[in-house]
């Protein structure tokens, strides 16, 4: 199964990281899609299919928290799973990510296996909603 | 609360520069040769009256070594290296903020790096809080806040 992924960060550095883990990780990617907040990410989302997304909290203009809102009022975009990638450790900030429909948290700094590890936990689960079987 | 800080600053700042930089670096408690890096990444933080900011000094050496293992690419490109910095200072605020504001009173704002001169003159007549050897380079911690921000 091939899935299409988004990377929302301010940082192109942080963004190229990311990227390369997902693609040294074995995954059956399809796209693997790029914006620099929450508003640019809401754009590259208009015009393009999305399996799942990989987001920074902390941009300029729109920040994750405020994308993750957007996200949750629109039927077509609140099924995408969200895992978070961040250096905010606040327990309230990750509870409000988690409230308004983050599937999963990773802490930066983090290691590769880390972001693999979520990805897989998260888009088996999506899997296993989506076919009814295990991933 | 300066002890704390310290202890903080040291603890995110090895961290982060092992984690995601796979570099190792050793305490300088008994401080180092002067010379300021020509990189200097700034991290705001504001909140509960105050106005703080961390600043991080790299040598040339250093920031390149730190985008390359960063990147996984032999070569950087020079605005490549400053993106770089900027998310280092941005990991090391970060962690710092949610290591000592459990209440979420305090926010980051916008990592900024300065070089050359501009670099010299972010941490001209500060005292380093903290100073790490790092493969033989220096990483100089520098910490600034005041009342009524």
């Amino acid at each position: 199964m091939s899935f299409n992924v988004l990377i929302v960060d301010d940082s192109p550095s942080m963004r190229q990281v990311i990227k390369k883990v997902i693609q040294i990780s074995g995954f059956d990617v399809g796209e693997l899609l790029e914006a620099g907040n929450g508003k640019e990410a809401l754009e590259v989302l208009s015009s393009n299919w999305v399996d799942v997304i990989l987001s920074d909290i902390h941009m300029p203009e729109m920040d994750g928290i405020e994308m993750l809102r957007r996200l949750s009022e629109e039927d077509l975009w609140k099924r995408i799973p969200v895992i978070m990638v961040s250096t905010e450790g606040r327990e309230q900030v990750i509870e409000e990510a988690k409230r308004l429909g983050a599937k999963g948290y990773v802490k930066k700094p983090f290691n590769p296996e880390q972001i693999k590890e979520i990805l897989m936990s998260v888009m088996g689960k999506e899997y296993e909603r989506d076919t009814g079987q295990e991933a | 609360m300066k002890e704390i800080l310290v202890r903080k600053l040291k603890e995110v700042t090895s961290e982060v520069l092992e984690t995601m930089f796979y570099l190792v670096p050793e305490d300088l408690e008994g401080g180092s040769p002067r010379g300021e890096g020509e990189y200097v990444a700034e991290i705001p933080i504001e909140g509960s009256g105050t106005k703080a900011a961390i600043y991080l000094s790299f040598s040339s050496n250093l920031a390149e070594q730190m985008a390359a293992n960063f990147l996984a690419e032999g070569e950087v490109s020079p605005p490549m290296i400053i993106d770089v910095l900027k998310e280092a200072a941005n990991m090391v605020g970060g962690n710092l903020v949610s290591a000592l504001d459990k209440r979420g009173k305090w926010k980051l704002g916008l990592s900024q790096v300065y070089q050359g001169v501009e670099a010299y003159g972010m941490v001209i007549g500060l005292e380093p809080i903290c100073e790490f050897d790092v493969d033989g380079e220096i990483l100089r911690v520098y910490a600034t806040g005041r009342r009524g921000g």
